[in-house]
């Protein structure tokens, strides 16, 4: 009789458990769209006036955790932000067909929501997207693509793909000229001299998608090596919070990887930069100076490229490939006197 | 041939028929207090058998926390029954397997998209140890339901909708393995069992694929009368 008990206590305890409070928010829904429910978070100062739109990296990403860490919560106490899981990804759900996975079907999306969010907080809103990583593969292509520069005060670039063999020709670079220089140095000599390797071997004129796939992988190994990063603050990922995570972690896995599997060839031939002169809306690149995944040399491109006179590049001397999470005050100041100068 | 029959020859003869007469006599008696010892055994072993009997499912209604993991709470109602069920070949007075068939109703939510509400039918494996002791394996296939908690808006002419209970259809397939314990209720007239489950479902559609669920079950038989095969 007494082991009757047992499983009962530990279903109360189960019940019990459960019930974790939530994070504060202004809001969450889904935005219904060509057979998606893409799921919205609005998070911060609504009474601001001003909304920035973010765009996760991936493909496979999610909105959630770019809600995370300190630059969050200076941005959130300034603007309205709004966290956007986009297509196939995080918590983001609907029945469509794997035909639909296209940058142009995400970039309809975003123009939908900025739509959206015009009608739901009124006109009056400056409404800025920012695109990180894979983000600002979508970023540039939905300016490029759908009529959304009308209705937008500025794009906040940071570390974005919009040009996927460019980024792996600079990556290569790096690799080599930094790599050399940390193994001259006596830094993780070892790992270096792996990547450093690779990049000799790579053809930099005929870089074939599998071997895209292993830049980007040790882009990201290259970044850890680096010794003045050592102690700077990295990203958190949504696993980090597995059990108060909005998303339901296999789901978000499954359905992140899925997309990008369906994706990654459209992607890795997407080359924005020689159209970027189309681009007239105020612009603000954000860069990493250790970003070996995607490269400064983009940012410097991009600089070039973009057809407005207001435009700007920072490079953050201390970070990788997530600035906001490597020197967040800095970051943010950047976006804030960005934001100021064209809302 | 006359000294072939002597009386010396003879009285060995005798001797050694005699001797194996009386092994042949001690060989029965042994075996007929074998035979005795294993009857009692037996008889010892229905008896015990009669005190703790071996419990099959007829139909039993099985009640259980079912959650996506710990902070995805919810609630399922399963009713079981028994197909086929018979003795294990080693201490069959206790041990038993079983095939069985289920129904189950259950509805989960995760709190910042979803709820569902799942109705499916399935098949299961169960073998039950001496000491009550049940590891299963099963397979439920049927519908699921999701309804978003949030609100779905989206914007037509220019003008926004709002839709009430959106959501979606999709099937549900649901591979679990399980452990769990007979327990005695009432001096052993009521019997009654918990469970520990693990699910692993797939939600299909979800996006342009599927959807994958690690469920967590933990929940108890209602109690009914002991019922013997």
């Amino acid at each position: 009789m007494k082991h009757t008990f047992l499983p009962i206590i530990f279903l109360l305890l189960t019940f019990f458990l459960s019930c974790k409070p939530d994070a504060p928010f202004v809001e969450r829904f889904f935005f219904e769209h060509d057979g998606a429910r893409l799921a919205v978070q609005v998070d911060g100062n609504l009474s601001s006036n001003v909304m920035i739109l973010f765009l996760h990296g991936g493909p496979g990403g999610n909105g959630y955790e770019y809600n995370q860490g300190k630059y969050t919560q200076l941005l959130e106490e300034q603007y309205a932000m709004v966290y956007l899981d986009q297509r196939g990804q995080g918590s983001s759900q609907g029945r469509y067909s794997g035909d639909d996975i296209t940058l142009q079907q995400f970039s309809d999306d975003i123009d939908g929501l900025v739509d959206l969010l015009k009608l739901r907080y009124g006109t009056e809103k400056k409404i800025f997207l920012a695109g990180h990583s894979w983000g600002g593969t979508t970023g540039t292509h939905c300016l490029l693509h759908t009529p959304i520069q009308s209705k937008l005060a500025g794009w906040i670039e940071m570390s974005g793909a919009h040009d996927i063999p460019l980024i792996n020709r600079s990556a290569i670079e790096m690799f080599l000229t930094i790599g050399q220089a940390e193994i001259d140095q006596g830094n993780n000599v070892e790992d270096w001299q792996e990547i450093v390797d690779f990049a000799n071997r790579v053809d930099t004129l005929n870089i074939t998608e599998d071997q895209g796939g292993v830049i980007n992988g040790f882009g990201f190994r290259a970044e850890g090596l680096v010794v003045r990063l050592e102690g700077r603050p990295v990203a958190e990922v949504a696993s980090d919070r597995f059990l108060i995570s909005p998303i339901a972690p296999l789901t978000g896995l499954v359905a992140g990887q899925m997309t990008s599997g369906q994706i990654l060839e459209e992607t890795e031939q997407t080359s924005l930069t020689d159209r970027l002169s189309e681009v007239t809306i105020p612009t603000l690149l954000l860069w990493g100076k250790y970003d070996f995944v995607v490269p400064p040399r983009l940012g410097q491109t991009a600089l070039n490229e973009i057809g407005t006179a207001d435009k700007s590049l920072v490079i953050f001397e201390e970070s990788g490939h997530s600035p906001m999470s490597n020197e967040p005050e800095a970051f943010v100041q950047a976006i804030i006197d960005f934001v100021e100068a064209y809302r | 041939m006359m000294k072939f029959f002597s009386l010396k020859r003879f009285r060995l003869l005798a001797l050694i028929t005699l001797t194996m007469s009386c092994a042949q006599v001690q060989a029965q008696k042994r075996a007929e207090k074998k035979a005795e010892k294993k009857a009692e055994k037996a008889e010892k072993k229905a008896e015990k058998a009669q005190r703790r009997p071996i419990v099959f499912n007829d139909g039993k209604i099985n009640v259980a926390y079912f959650g996506g993991h710990l902070v995805h709470p919810g609630v399922s109602v399963r009713y079981e029954k028994a197909l086929k069920a018979w003795p294990s070949k080693r201490r069959p007075e206790k041990r038993h397997k079983q095939w069985l068939i289920s129904g189950q109703a259950a509805t989960f939510v995760h709190p910042h998209q979803n709820a569902y509400a799942i109705a499916t039918a399935g098949i299961l494996y169960r073998k039950t140890g001496a000491k009550g002791w049940r590891k299963e394996v099963g397979l439920d296939l049927g519908l699921i339901r999701s309804t978003h908690l949030q609100a779905t808006l989206g914007v037509d002419e220019g003008e926004i909708y709002q839709r009430t209970l959106a959501g979606q259809w999709g099937n549900w397939s649901a591979l679990y393995l399980g452990l769990g314990r007979i327990q005695y209720l009432r001096k052993k007239t009521m019997v009654t069992a918990w469970h520990a489950r693990f699910y692993l479902a797939a939600q299909t559609p979800y996006n342009h694929a599927y959807s994958l669920h690690p469920m967590l079950s933990l929940g108890i038989d209602l109690p009914q009368p002991v019922a013997r095969p």
